[in-house]
């Protein structure tokens, strides 16, 4: 029994690894993925934005502000222009992302009491990047007030004690939890390596699958009765002990090769794995069926990879997308993969913590069994002239 | 000349039109990935963000603090907590992202001019998020902050409001947002408008896919013999009708979120329209040429695959490229999205002329010559393979 399991293992190697287009996909594909991700967000945060200065005032309090901004390490002071005019261009030159204005007679107007006005004005066509610089620099310009709001409180006679309390009644300590450097590979890169891990898998499966027919299986055990379930269990089986160790590998590579912390349990997330693959398989050979072609499928599994991404959650939060496509999200199983590493590596969370997930792949696994039998069945008999490749 | 173009575009039409259930998808594909992305962004920012409370204070500023938070859009109540040690376990079950810890005695220590603070513990594994979060909180809690003490100014010093409001908030700080004034964590705006762009090359390079190939593997009943060997002939004749499908979808599918989701389209100045039309005709030549080199559809679109998949993360189009490693700027410069998306954003939402898109422009023609070269060298491949060997496709 063993023997023969191992030979229906054995042909279907032969038939993924003889075809360098499986390989590259199956096998080749996550690790360039990974590198190609890793390498993106290698910095992690995007450090010295470029930022100009309208410096209309030249005052003291002025230059202290820009040297306390260009001490910074999320901006740099790339220069100073003449007027807000100047700045369009340098944007759409991609040579500066903010401008900071100080107003004529800013200081004198300060120390009057006139309550002027520091302008800010930023290129706001790249959320991304600008809502952080935004952020970096009303730090600085609140630090600054309400440095200024105490020295104006001593100036009228309050004891330096008394005026620091009066200048930040309340205070907000801010923690930033699991990720206090805001390092965006930390936490976009396990999710882009799991959607990469769902196509190729998906892909590879279903060319894999159009190259396979009842009468090639026939000629490789002669004589055999044809038993679909017996087909099916050994295409599952050996796609997966084939694409397991490649997924194990994929995914520990942000933690070894790029930094990313691991906090939770590695044994958790690899209890995960093969559920996940499972159903990546049974998709696979379920989308091959529905296209009755492997270029079609393929085709089609590179147009779904942003969408599902984006539907994982990974990027704008579950809880933020309308209802009814929340019960979308909870149905794709690569939302569910990306909570559980985003919860095991960055939040640290037992695993108790993540069986709602958990069950979820279980669901999915079993509807990704029958689909993928379905699919095996239509297409094993819907190609017979499908040969196993030279 | 024309007539033999005519020729060839209408075999190509007829071939075409047996691809059914590939042309479907090279379509349709497109249309709803757009319509998914608009979806999926439809509430532009993220809102009802749930937050825990741990109020160890009891007291009315805490629960106006509390009042204040939950009337902001960006949050919504999680649950009421006993301790921020429970945090870590709210997240885990996704029940609270943001906690703030009011302390006891807050409200005693600020009425008597004691430092007082309150802590606020964010989720920031979702980096998006967690930016969102920071900036709603410091918002809640720095306007807070600047009336208590305009009130503690007016209190010590017995001076009027107007008085004491210079000196709480010596200066403002005045934001104005260019090229998107609905910025406010817009991602309607920005993203569905640039991840339109994947799915119009995608669908370019999918489209001319198996065109080239199909010559080569006998699928053609008729050969190429209208061309006379004339290889820019059949290269026109050819793509022709890819060109006329690609034009009309790729301006349906980046016009989708403006129509269907409201997205700004500041300009829509002539020069986008030639920009997109020049990345129609550049992709169906670069899908064609590497199908006819590659002779296997399926070989091409890995190909496509390796182009197209991490091309959108490395456009720079959301992480900028001055963030990336140097090495990666190669790549980042050489893939075409780079150029085309930079282009339409300049275009479309900063009103910028083709003469502000001088590198973007280098980028796309040194491709459009690439896919030229390889088309023309396909082509040629095709044609002596049919002219020479008549039988085989007969």
């Amino acid at each position: 029994m063993r023997k023969l399991w191992f030979q229906l293992c054995l042909r279907e190697w032969k038939l993924i690894l003889r075809d360098y287009r499986i390989v590259s996909i199956l096998l080749g594909g996550p690790f360039f993925y990974v590198l190609i991700f890793g390498g993106v967000y290698l910095q992690g945060r995007a450090k010295h934005v470029p930022i100009v200065i309208v410096d209309q005032d030249h005052s003291h309090l002025s230059r202290e502000i820009t040297n306390a901004l260009n001490a910074s390490e999320n901006l740099q002071v790339a220069g100073w222009i003449n007027s807000t005019d100047d700045f369009i261009p340098l944007v759409r030159r991609e040579d500066a992302y903010a401008c900071v204005v100080f107003p004529p007679r800013f200081e004198s107007d300060v120390l009057a009491g006139k309550k002027p006005r520091v302008g800010v004005v930023f290129d706001a066509s790249n959320i991304l990047v600008n809502g952080s610089t935004l952020i970096a620099i009303r730090t600085f310009v609140t630090t600054y007030q309400v440095g200024l709001s105490r020295e104006r409180l001593e100036a009228v006679g309050m004891s330096p004690w008394a005026a620091r309390v009066v200048a930040t009644p309340l205070e907000s300590a801010t923690r930033q939890l699991f990720n206090p450097t805001s390092n965006y590979s930390y936490f976009i890169l396990m999710g882009l390596v799991c959607t990469a891990l769902q196509s190729v898998t998906r892909m590879g499966c279903g060319i894999a699958i159009t190259k396979d027919s009842v009468v090639q299986w026939s000629r490789s055990f002669p004589g055999r009765r044809i038993d679909y379930v017996e087909i099916f269990v050994s295409k599952v089986l050996a796609t997966a002990l084939l694409v397991l160790p490649v997924a194990v590998v994929a995914l520990a590579l942000p933690f070894v090769l790029f930094g990313a912390p691991f906090r939770g349990s590695f044994l958790v997330l690899l209890a995960a794995l093969p559920f996940f693959l499972l159903i990546q398989i049974g998709f696979g050979y379920g989308y091959a069926a529905l296209c009755k072609s492997s270029v079609i499928s393929t085709q089609l599994h590179l147009f779904m990879s942003v969408v599902l991404f984006t539907l994982s959650g990974f990027t704008w939060p579950y809880y933020a997308m309308p209802a009814w496509l929340r019960v979308i999200a909870w149905l794709t199983p690569l939302f569910h993969m990306n909570c559980v590493v985003r919860k095991l590596a960055i939040v640290g969370a037992p695993w108790y913590l993540l069986y709602p997930h958990l069950l979820a792949f279980i669901a999915l696994c079993a509807i990704a069994i029958v689909w993928g039998f379905w699919a095996v069945r239509e297409l094993m008999n819907e190609n017979p002239a499908a040969g196993i490749p030279e | 000349m024309i007539r033999s173009i005519l020729k060839v575009a209408s075999r190509e039409w007829q071939w075409i039109r047996l691809q059914r259930r590939y042309l479907a998808l090279v379509i349709f594909a497109p249309i709803l990935y757009v319509v998914a992305l608009g979806t999926i962004y439809s509430p532009k920012k993220v809102v009802h963000i749930p937050v825990a409370i741990v109020d160890q204070d009891h007291s009315r500023l805490s629960r106006e603090l509390t009042s204040a938070i939950l009337a902001s859009e960006t949050f919504s109540l999680g649950d009421y907590v006993d301790s921020p040690d429970e945090f870590p376990q709210l997240v885990a079950r996704d029940r609270a992202h943001v906690c703030f810890v009011f302390p006891r005695g807050l409200e005693r220590d600020v009425l008597a001019h004691r430092p007082a603070s309150v802590q606020v513990l964010l989720d920031n594994s979702n980096y998006l998020a967690g930016t969102a979060e920071l900036s709603s909180a410091n918002t809640v809690l720095g306007t807070y902050s600047v009336g208590t003490e305009m009130r503690l100014i007016e209190a010590a010093q017995g001076v009027s409001q107007a008085t004491a409001l210079p000196q709480a908030m010596p200066f403002e700080m005045g934001t104005r947002m260019w090229f998107n004034p609905a910025f406010n964590g817009n991602y309607l705006n920005y993203l569905v408008v640039g991840l339109a762009y994947v799915a119009v090359q995608l669908a370019g390079l999918f489209l001319t896919i198996r065109s080239g190939s199909s010559e080569l593997s006998g699928h053609r009943t008729s050969p190429l013999r209208e061309t006379e060997g004339n290889v820019w002939v059949a290269l026109t004749g050819k793509l022709l009708p890819y060109f006329l499908i690609a034009v009309p979808l790729s301006i349906v599918v980046t016009q989708l979120s403006h129509w269907f989701f409201g997205t700004p389209l500041l300009e829509t100045h002539p020069s986008f329209w030639f920009i997109l039309i020049w990345f129609d005709a550049m992709l169906v030549t670069l899908g064609y040429g590497l199908s006819s080199l590659a002779r296997d559809p399926l070989l091409a679109t890995e190909i496509c695959a390796i182009i197209t998949m991490p091309n959108f993360l490395l456009s720079g189009y959301t992480w900028p490229i001055f963030a990336m490693p140097k090495i990666m700027w190669i790549l980042a410069y050489g893939l075409p999205m780079y150029s085309v998306v930079f282009m339409a954003r300049k275009i479309t939402i900063m009103g910028a002329g083709i003469a502000d898109c001088g590198a973007q422009l280098i980028g796309l023609a040194a491709w459009s010559i690439a896919a030229l070269a390889l088309a023309w060298h396909g082509t040629k491949r095709i044609l002596t393979a049919t002219l020479e060997e008549p039988s085989a496709h007969a």
